[in-house]
């Protein structure tokens, strides 16, 4: 299985790391100060090994909730970095660092690319092919399971849709090419109207992504360029995220406006629907305080840098709090309320700055090749396309025409109650029956887009059944209307 | 020529014999609803693998998830044991005393709720997790409730605290391990006193409410809400939490902690502790890092393995996995019932309201039957039907009844009218 061979390798370079006394650490006596137990033991690190083969070499700050925070240092700079459990191999702890050759190079020091945060993949097993990159397009409206999306999708004239099938085939697709990273390009959003419960519509796309996400043999990346509305969920469930230098992610904070009659329930519905989102943010090694900064416009959010780490606060910066404080987002109340909508931060909006800022994003790039050198794919590469883009347009395609025939049928079942008044009833019923069942067979097949909740069909099923009731009626009735004019006629003769 | 000839035909045989090794050997992937997959596991993540399997020529890839997977047998066992063994499959449990090493802790996990749509009430309830615990008793040292749910009925969820207070308790190590329980499902777990969170865990919103409308709810009020706090006391007790913190999961208090210098948290409903935990406009629920910070849980895990790690064993075996796909299996069949009884009480409805006795018949025998392979139903309504007791059949036998006689009458009144013509 490929999973072993990185295993070895990495096993590998960590003995030649060690043999060769190249060290990923720039030569620091603050460091050795810092984590030399004592005097005869001399300067130590702690190496991680993850499962892709990557040995990143620090200090362990940190190991609870299932990730690990190691302070790394490039380039002089020291840096925090989280990774999860489920990416580690192995971690050692108090090695003992090695002199430095003289003359050997110190890659990360030398490395103009190495970001801070950056993750230098090792190339999987020197076997001689290029790592594979599959571009995954995510760009569009994410539909799902809200109530009436047929009716949305009728009113809204949104076709760019995005729903379980195109992207359940699109990864299926991506992974049948064996891909190392597969990167999706995430220009997307939700309905506007239904606000945080927006999030709902990603439900259904949730287990596709995250599979992969567990799956070791595969890195996979989001590149941000929109992520808004209940879009704007999605991401949190990846590790890595990348931003376009305009991309924005956010537009979500409405939950100030959640109602259903009652000032305790809503408390509860919005405290629960919160902290649902920082699970996931938690998860995924990203900081809660920003899902509830995007969660209500009448949150504060604030951040600074200190000793390397950033730091938020939850309400207006006050003396005590100190200096140093960047506002994300206000409770947008008297002199903090903002004078133009559309300009503003009373509703957060995370830009790419901001995102690299708190952590959000590991980097900021524009073309894929950026953003290919940065995941650490140093050389040749070959960029996957696949049947991504004809996936979708085939699936809207056939959307659009499933909604065109909808529109059709509903047309020709109304049409029924005028017209021939000759026409018999059981023929006006069997039509109607007929009509009924092909636009059952319509919301059957454009499920997750036409009927994700299956009330259109229940309603469907017992119309259906109304009208099996009232054939047999009026078989009963042209049987009988027929025995008559027999015996009428059987009379006259 | 003859060396040469022996050397070709041992090379043959061995060939052969690689051959016949080859695809004798074989992984084999035993499902929980008794199949056995045999093929090749060629991906493996930590919720599923790929499994090539072969009929014929024709060779069929296949994701399974772990979750419907009993244990899988790796390929260094020839296939003719594996025939073996999957023949004894049947009455080889994975808790054997012989399977088990000396030493090794017993642990079983149980699964209740497996989604924010499980409810407290029809898919976790008091019977169901009884017939569960009594199938482990003897076979388990440590029981771990993994709960995954967004709450519902209160009435079950008193009746899950005392069975698990006053049964569970005594019998096993008893651990709490929470991916989401919100509402009735933190009061689930609030009895026990070592629990631990996911980190996407979210543990608290415990308002207990009414709808009295479509989007219009109504908290729990006067009297019944003293009896809900009251309720909290004592299952903060139970699980030797503080009470004002279920409090603060109840209603808008503020609430503040200070950590002494030994760890422990004391907590105040003020806020002027240490750490803000609450305000007083706002309901609480716990993510993990507030979980662990406050001390209300022991420890965050993500797998079983890191779970088990912070219980701070080391040697400790799996036991009780058939008990736990039971009840998996009881939430799948109670799903199903759900959807079918909704039809089926519709159907019925529409064949009263066209007098049509036949098909009234028909779909009142479905929903009996509905009720006796989901009996939690009979407790809990559902599809726009009150529960399926006898008390609701006696009344849909009743409306039967009357339609019959009613069809009877008319057919008799048309026979006599037949007659008088004549």
């Amino acid at each position: 299985m490929k999973s072993r061979i990185p295993a070895l390798f990495a096993a590998l370079s960590l003995l030649m790391i060690l043999s060769l006394g190249v060290s990923w650490v720039a030569p620091s006596s603050a460091i050795a100060a810092e984590t030399a137990p004592s005097d005869e033991q001399g300067p130590t690190k702690d190496l991680i090994v993850l499962r892709s083969g990557t040995v990143v070499e620090g200090q362990i700050l940190e190991e609870s909730g299932g990730v690990v925070k190691i302070e790394i240092v490039v380039s002089g700079i020291k840096a925090t970095t989280t990774y999860r459990m489920s990416e580690i191999l192995e971690i050692q702890r108090d090695i003992p660092v090695v002199t430095d050759i003289p003359g050997s190079r110190n890659p990360e020091a030398d490395d103009p690319d190495a970001g801070w945060g950056d993750r230098d993949d090792a190339p999987a097993a020197d076997s001689g092919d290029k790592p594979k990159v599959y571009r995954f397009p995510l760009k569009g409206h994410i539909v799902g399971e809200f109530r009436s999306v047929l009716n949305y999708l009728l009113q809204s004239n949104r076709r760019d849709i995005i729903s379980y099938t195109p992207v359940e085939k699109t990864m299926r697709d991506a992974l049948s090419y064996d891909p190392d990273v597969i990167i999706v390009e995430m220009d997307a959003d939700a309905p506007s109207t239904i606000g945080w419960d927006g999030g709902i519509v990603t439900v259904p796309l949730l287990p596709i992504f995250q599979e992969v996400i567990d799956d070791p043999d595969v890195r996979l990346v989001f590149w941000i360029k929109d992520a808004n509305f209940g879009a704007a969920f999605l991401p949190f469930i990846c590790p890595e995220i990348y931003f376009e230098s305009d991309g924005t992610l956010g537009g979500i904070g409405t939950l100030d406006d959640f109602d259903i009659g009652d000032e305790l329930v809503n408390a509860k519905q919005i405290s629960l629907r919160i902290v649902t989102e920082e699970g996931v943010a938690i998860k995924n090694g990203y900081d809660p305080a920003i899902i509830r900064g995007l969660a209500r416009k009448s949150n504060w959010l604030c951040y600074r840098f200190r000793h390397g780490k950033v730091e938020f606060l939850e309400h207006e910066p006050r003396e005590i709090d100190g200096d140093g404080w960047v506002i994300l987002t206000d409770d947008g109340k008297g002199e903090f309320k903002d004078k133009m909508k559309t300009r503003g931060n009373d509703v957060l909006n995370i830009n790419a700055k901001m995102a690299k800022d708190i952590e959000l994003s590991k980097g900021t790039f524009d073309k894929i090749d950026d953003l290919v050198f940065s995941l650490g794919i140093r050389g040749d590469y070959d960029l996957i396309e696949g049947r991504a883009k004809r996936n979708f347009s085939e699936w809207r395609d056939r959307v659009e025409i499933g909604i065109d025939r909808y529109v059709e049928l509903n047309r020709d079942i109304e049409n029924l109650g005028s017209g021939n008044r000759n026409q018999s009833a059981i023929s006006l019923l069997g039509r109607q029956r007929r009509l009924l069942r092909e636009l059952r067979g319509l919301l059957t097949t454009y499920e997750e887009v036409f009927d994700p909740t299956g009330q259109q069909r229940a309603g469907i099923d017992i119309e259906l059944e109304k009208l099996r009731e009232q054939l047999l009626q009026a078989s009963a009735a042209e049987r009988k209307k027929n025995q008559r004019s027999v015996g009428r006629s059987k009379q006259r003769r | 020529m003859t060396k040469i000839r022996t050397i070709l035909i041992l090379l043959a045989v061995f060939s052969v014999g690689l051959l016949t090794s080859v695809t004798a050997i074989a992984d084999s992937v035993y499902l929980n609803d008794g199949r056995v997959l045999e093929g090749v596991i060629t991906r493996e993540g930590d919720t599923f693998v790929y499994i090539t399997t072969k009929v014929g020529d024709i060779e069929k890839n296949e994701l399974v998830l772990k979750t419907n997977i009993k244990r899988i047998v790796r390929d260094s066992t020839p296939a003719e044991d594996l025939a073996e063994t999957a023949a004894t499959a049947a009455d080889e449990t994975p808790d054997s005393a012989a399977s088990i090493p000396d030493g090794a802790t017993r642990i079983a996990f149980l699964r209740l709720g497996w989604g924010p749509e499980d409810t407290v009430g029809p898919y976790i309830n008091a019977d169901a997790l009884e017939r569960s615990v009594e199938e482990l008793e003897g076979k388990a040292d440590v029981l771990v409730l993994w709960i995954n749910t967004g709450g519902g009925s209160v009435a079950e969820t008193i009746k899950l605290v005392d069975y698990i207070e006053h049964e569970i308790k005594p019998k096993f190590r008893l651990v709490g391990w929470v991916r989401r329980a919100i509402s009735g499902g933190s009061f689930t777990m609030h009895p026990i006193e070592e629990i631990y969170f996911m980190p996407e865990t979210s543990y608290g919103g415990s308002v207990a409410f009414s709808m009295t409308g479509p989007r219009k709810a109504k908290a729990v009020e006067g009297a019944g809400l003293e009896q809900m706090l009251d309720f909290g006391e004592q299952v903060s007790s139970y699980g030797h939490h503080d009470p004002l913190i279920m409090r603060a999961m109840q209603i808008r208090i503020p609430l503040s902690v200070d950590i002494d210098e030994d760890g422990v948290a004391h907590w105040r409903e003020d806020l002027e502790g240490k750490y803000i935990v609450n305000t007083d406009d706002k309901i609480l629920t716990l993510n993990s890092q507030e979980a662990m910070k406050f001390g209300f849980a022991k420890g965050v895990a993500s797998t079983k393995e890191e779970l088990v790690k912070e219980m701070g064993y080391n040697e400790w075996v799996e036991v009780g996995q058939d008990v736990d796909a039971e009840q998996q299996k009881f939430r799948d069949d109670m799903k199903k019932a759900e959807l079918e009884i909704s039809k089926a009480g519709r159907n019925f409805q529409n064949a009263m309201a066209n007098k049509n006795l036949a098909r009234a018949r028909k779909f009142l025998g479905d929903l009996r039957s509905w009720s006796r392979r989901a009996p939690a139903w009979q407790d809990f309504s559902t599809g726009g039907l009150p529960p399926l007791n006898r008390e609701f059949f006696r009344e849909l036998d009743r409306q039967v009844d009357a339609l019959q006689r009613e069809i009877q009458e008319k057919e008799r009144s048309a026979r006599n009218r037949k007659k008088k013509r004549r």
